[in-house]
């Protein structure tokens, strides 16, 4: 997927309604459920087999970039906004974007020990930020910072549309957050969690393959705006 | 990070911890006070997102429990070993934290006018169905079951967590969740067969009882115990066998585990309760029918149920004989605190 460079603002990059975003060529991701057979909890791997797991199979992602902020626009099918977890067993819609922080990384496991993965974090219930987590391996993710990632969420007439923004390179934080960089290729994977289907954690849908995106641009059209 | 085995079925096997902290509940003395329950949510349960919170609860029996219903909500291991689903219980069926009408009734001059009342219009409450029981006069019966987190030897939450955020002590087998780990996922509530993890919703971690860890570290007996007027709550290890915990459970077999059939192995044991003849249809009193019908003891504490309540009334009747009894001993606690917990005798205002 190629991320069109936009001369617009950060905040403009992060407003789900932009007329730049339909400028952007979308991809459609297919998503799978993650097999309970995988999940680090003899509860759920060797539990009941019938526990409902990933309700979305679909995703759409458009990017677009300014040279300093890349955004994600993320859009799915969703019956029903699950805001906030009003009770026990409630839980929030969420969505998140995946990246190997050197690289490469084991898609399925979450990354490893050696390969930790990067992962930026939507919750319907935590409105405006994001959050910047790491993870080695299944069941470890970490939280590394709550201020980096913008997010801007809107759910109308059955379908949710998000979009992340993040400056390409931080500071804070800088061994544990992915860098981009303009021109060279990166991986990303994506997750949505269907809160009204009792998914949270290690249930949820989730793209099976990592995807290849590239900020458009390059060392020879590097130029201040 | 390395994952703790304590508490884990590793190749067939649980790992057991090096010593194991144990209670025994004397059903036989337990007057339903709610003292315990009070003394544990004075202590712990008072911060944000705690209110509904009760890590310790004294249900009567027979009757929903709190969670209501949760004899029937599923959660740890069949028979085979493999984990069983269990439900997650609403807010609700735990019972919320109620608001009182307390300015109204004693500062807004109505209390001879007004009762206090909880607001809105509850339908169910933590302790909703306390003295009700079971049965039709004149053999009414119940008795009550106080409740806490059983420290299980094969906790069901602890190998829920995907996280590993749920790890037991090596030393004292107290099973504890990392609230710096948690991420409120919740299926530690799912697969707990006890219903005694709580969610809190303003922190967005499950919580349960800690057995008062940080006393127990000191040398001071966990809350609910020592705040116990009745004396029915034993606390130690159950490998010393001059502690009651050992005598109770091991030797005299007398205090059971609640459930046995969840697969949990619970280290909270419980002294049946004895009680008076059931009336005959001639009004005459049966000594042969207890009025607590000795087949609802067996589904809650299984068949050994039956020869400990046979123990305990052949050692009563020793008494009668003028024998001595190191059961009834055990039991009635002539001495406090050294006889109920030994090694928790600690008073905790000298901390």
């Amino acid at each position: 997927m190629l991320a069109k460079r936009v001369s617009i603002d950060a905040a403009q990059l992060g407003d789900l309604d932009h007329a730049a975003w339909s400028g952007a060529e979308p991809e459609d991701v297919q998503l799978a459920p993650v097999p309970l057979e995988l999940q680090p909890s003899a509860y759920l791997s060797r539990g009941p087999k019938d526990r409902p797991v990933g309700r979305v199979q679909r995703l759409r992602v458009r990017s677009l970039h300014n040279q300093n902020e890349v955004a994600f626009l993320l859009e799915w099918d969703d019956p029903r906004a699950d805001l906030v977890p009003a009770d026990n067993d409630v839980f929030p819609d969420g969505a998140a974007l995946l990246f190997p922080l050197h690289g490469e990384a084991p898609l399925m496991t979450m990354g490893s020990p050696d390969a930790p993965v990067a992962a930026w974090y939507w919750r319907a219930d935590r409105p405006g930020h994001g959050r910047s987590n790491i993870a080695t391996g299944l069941g470890t993710t970490r939280v590394v910072d709550e201020q980096s990632i913008a997010t801007h969420a809107a759910w109308r007439a059955g379908r949710w549309r998000l979009v992340f923004t993040r400056p390409l390179h931080v500071l804070a934080a800088e061994a544990e957050s992915i860098q981009l960089r303009v021109g060279e290729p990166f991986k990303v994977a994506f997750a949505v969690w269907e809160g009204g289907n009792g998914e949270r954690g290690g249930i949820k849908s989730f793209s099976p393959s990592w995807h290849e995106v590239t900020l458009e641009g390059g060392a020879r059209s590097a130029r201040q705006e | 990070m390395t994952v703790s085995q304590t508490g884990r079925m590793v190749d067939g096997r649980v790992v057991e911890p090096k010593r194991q902290v144990a209670m025994v509940f004397d059903l036989n003395k337990c007057l339903g006070c709610q003292t315990c329950v009070m003394a544990c949510k004075t202590l712990w349960t008072k911060e944000e997102g705690m209110a509904h919170q009760w890590w310790a609860v004294v249900n009567t029996m027979p009757g929903r429990g709190t969670p209501r219903d949760w004899e029937q909500s599923g959660g740890g291991f069949d028979a085979q070993g493999v984990p069983r689903g269990g439900r997650l219980p609403k807010r609700g069926e735990f019972g919320e934290a109620w608001e009182f009408n307390h300015e109204e009734v004693f500062e807004g001059g109505k209390g001879q006018r007004v009762h206090l009342k909880p607001e809105g219009d509850p339908s169910w409450g933590p302790n909703w169905d306390e003295d009700q029981g079971a049965g039709e006069y004149p053999n009414g019966y119940y008795f009550y079951l106080p409740r806490i987190c059983n420290h299980c030897t094969h906790p069901a939450c602890l190998e829920a967590c995907p996280r590993s955020a749920i790890y037991k002590r090596e030393e004292d087998g107290i099973v504890l969740i990392n609230e710096e780990s948690c991420k409120g996922y919740r299926f530690c509530m799912e697969a707990c067969p006890y219903k005694r993890i709580y969610f809190n919703h303003v922190r967005g971690i499950s919580q349960k009882c800690i057995f008062c860890f940080p006393r127990v570290e000191k040398g001071v007996a966990p809350a609910c115990a020592r705040q116990c007027p009745g004396r029915l709550r034993f606390v130690g290890y159950l490998d010393d066998p001059n502690g009651p915990i050992h005598k109770l459970v091991k030797r005299w077999r007398v205090a059971l585990p609640l459930h046995p059939e969840l697969g949990t192995q619970p280290n909270i044991y419980y002294v049946p309760p004895l009680a008076p003849p059931r009336f005959g249809p001639d009004g005459k009193p049966d000594p042969s029918q207890p009025r607590i019908p000795t087949e609802y003891l067996r589904s809650l504490f299984g068949p050994d149920v039956d020869e400990a309540l046979a123990l305990l009334r052949s050692e009563i009747e020793k008494r009668r004989r003028g024998e001595r009894s190191e059961l009834l001993e055990t039991l009635i606690v002539y001495r406090w605190p050294d006889q109920i917990f030994p090694d928790f005798q600690r008073d905790p205002a000298t901390l």
